[in-house]
């Protein structure tokens, strides 16, 4: 389990990652989402000890990454894809990782196995497509067996079919009890593997619960509507006291607009129910300056 | 595959792994460490370099002094004879050889930086200190192998033309072979120098380049004020390469005869290469290897 508490890190008069507090439970996969440049990756570097907060802890079972006892056997992390020696093979990089971490050898082609790079182990990196490379940044993650995984936007790269693989190897994991954080810059990419959400943007944390109860907070309809007369449906719409701003009506189902539409007498144009509710939800969270809460 | 994948379970209430004892953890370090040194293609391609270039130097110098010594001799140059200026050959090893083992130990350090591997390598062991000791230690093999490249060259293309030529080889002479091992440990030594030039400057390119001209230009000018001013001046003897000369214990510049640079006798001038090597990774460990990594 990481628990990340007032985490903080300014550059110079940027801060990039501002108060943050949240935890990622064993047995869930934790969508970690915001915006590019919102500080995700700065977050998941200053668990791993890469970068020092300037402020805040990240935990897991109460110790920071360099007190582990042995760290990757215990947290696993994907970070960028690119960040392989060209000319080393994937077998000899996980290899070396292997000795570092104290990790037996023999679990290098087990990972690789499991990762579907079995067959081109002894080719060196260079050579790698960018979806090899993140499915190798995953054997990295997996290399220690750790229960806790943390992977930056680990579809990057992939092809659909990756993506759906990535999707049932995360939902796997945190079926034998992991704790996963997943960071992406899309609700919809992780939207199906994932069980909690923590919404950051501008550094800040703007929302944190099961991704049900987002859904649940954000089911309200959204109903283009277009009438004859504009000034006809505004007054309608204020007797009835629904919200109407831009041609959108929040609350009412498309069939209640309808209805009363016909009762009042509004010859209606369109009347279409937007799609997306958790996705339009996620941006509205995201956008401006990242204090809606 | 998530049949495969079941070899990933398990139990949720596993005990954390033991923390290995300090000893270990460090072996563990070194360990990757020298997979790193040995997975990728530039140490054995710096080694084919090492000799080649060694190869080239040598064996032209040989012809030169063995058809051309008579005319270096008008000038201030005092050419020694026999097994001495074997030796002085043979010497010439590590004065143009020196700077191979530097370049793989700044590398270990600048090309983490380069290919962005230091973020796993700090995944995988997140004690800093820890990793650039184990980069330091490491790279004191590969610069053993350097000087063993070094001194293959000067046999096969030092020793064997000399002999072939008529001349002293001086491998007879227990003082050559004690050279020999004296280069083995100017090599390494200059190894680790390059650790802290990697260490300190962490652009790879940029940390060679400076190695290069401060070794191959700026020191030979500073060793050159003696000649010019008549008379010698101590402190150039703790210059590096003034200080690698005199760990091998023989130097081009003792042609210059009276006017040669003094040389530092071998245990100051081991301590002044440690000091150098220390000093620099030392400092590179606390304005750059600390430092966030991004």
């Amino acid at each position: 389990m990481l628990e990340v508490c007032g985490l903080t890190k300014r550059f110079g008069s940027l801060t990039a990652v501002d108060n943050l507090s949240f935890t990622v439970a064993p047995g869930k996969v934790t969508g970690f989402l915001g915006p590019n440049g919102a500080g995700k990756t700065t977050t998941l570097r200053m668990a791993l000890g890469l970068t020092r907060p300037t402020r805040g802890t990240a935990t897991f079972e109460g110790l920071a990454y360099e007190q582990l006892p042995s760290p990757m056997r215990q947290v696993g992390a994907a970070l960028e894809a690119s960040s392989f020696h060209p000319g080393r093979t994937a077998t000899d990089h996980l290899a070396m990782l292997a000795s570092g971490a104290g990790i037996d050898q023999g679990r290098c082609a087990q990972v690789l196995d499991i990762v579907g790079l079995g067959s081109v182990g002894d080719r060196r990196v260079g050579g790698f497509s960018m979806g090899m490379r993140a499915r190798l940044g995953l054997a990295v993650a997996l290399l220690g067996d750790p229960k806790v995984l943390l992977l930056d936007e680990p579809t990057n790269g992939l092809d659909p079919e990756g993506i759906v693989w990535m999707r049932d190897l995360m939902r796997h994991l945190a079926g034998h009890g992991k704790a996963v954080l997943v960071s992406s810059h899309l609700l919809s990419e992780v939207q199906q593997s994932v069980d909690d959400v923590v919404i950051i943007a501008h550094g800040r944390l703007v929302h944190a619960s099961p991704l049900a109860d987002l859904a649940r907070e954000h089911e309200q309809n959204r109903t283009d509507v277009v009438a004859a007369d504009p000034a006809a449906l505004a007054s309608l719409a204020q007797d009835k006291g629904w919200a109407l701003a831009d041609g959108v009506v929040v609350g009412p189902s498309a069939a209640e607009i309808g209805a009363a539409a016909f009762a009042a007498g509004v010859e209606l144009h369109q009347l279409a129910t937007q799609r997306g509710g958790l996705e339009a939800a996620f941006l509205a969270l995201t956008e401006g300056h990242g204090d809606i809460r | 595959m998530t049949t495969q994948l079941a070899s990933t379970s398990d139990e949720p209430q596993a005990p954390p792994p033991p923390q290995p004892s300090p000893l270990r953890a460090a072996w563990q370090t070194l360990v990757m460490e020298f997979r790193k040194y040995f997975s990728t293609r530039m140490w054995w391609i710096l080694l084919l370099v090492t000799l080649a270039w060694t190869a080239m130097n040598i064996i032209t110098m040989v012809l030169a002094v063995h058809f051309g010594g008579d005319q270096a001799a008008d000038d201030n140059m005092v050419i020694p004879k026999g097994d001495d200026l074997a030796r002085l050959l043979y010497s010439m090893g590590t004065t143009f050889g020196f700077v191979f083992p530097a370049i793989i130990g700044a590398m270990s350090v600048a090309g983490e930086y380069r290919h962005q591997t230091l973020t796993q390598t700090l995944l995988a062991d997140p004690v800093r200190w820890r990793v650039l000791s184990a980069k330091f230690v490491s790279t004191v093999p590969l610069g053993a192998l350097y000087a063993v490249a070094v001194i293959v060259g000067c046999l096969l293309f030092g020793a064997l033309p000399l002999a072939l030529l008529g001349d002293a080889t001086a491998l007879g002479s227990g003082h050559t072979w004690q050279m020999f091992a004296r280069m083995v440990l100017a090599m390494v030594l200059w190894g680790l120098v390059g650790v802290g030039l990697g260490t300190l400057i962490n652009n790879q390119m940029v940390a060679i380049v400076t190695l290069l001209s401060i070794t191959m230009f700026l020191e030979p000018t500073l060793r050159s004020i003696p000649v010019l001013i008549g008379h010698d001046v101590p402190v150039l003897a703790y210059l590096p390469g003034a200080l690698g000369d005199a760990v091998t214990g023989e130097s081009l510049y003792s042609m210059l005869g009276e006017f040669g640079v003094s040389l530092l006798s071998l245990g100051p001038a081991v301590i002044g290469l440690l000091v150098y090597s220390v000093g620099l990774t030392v400092a590179g460990y606390f304005l750059r290897f600390r430092r966030d990594v991004h």
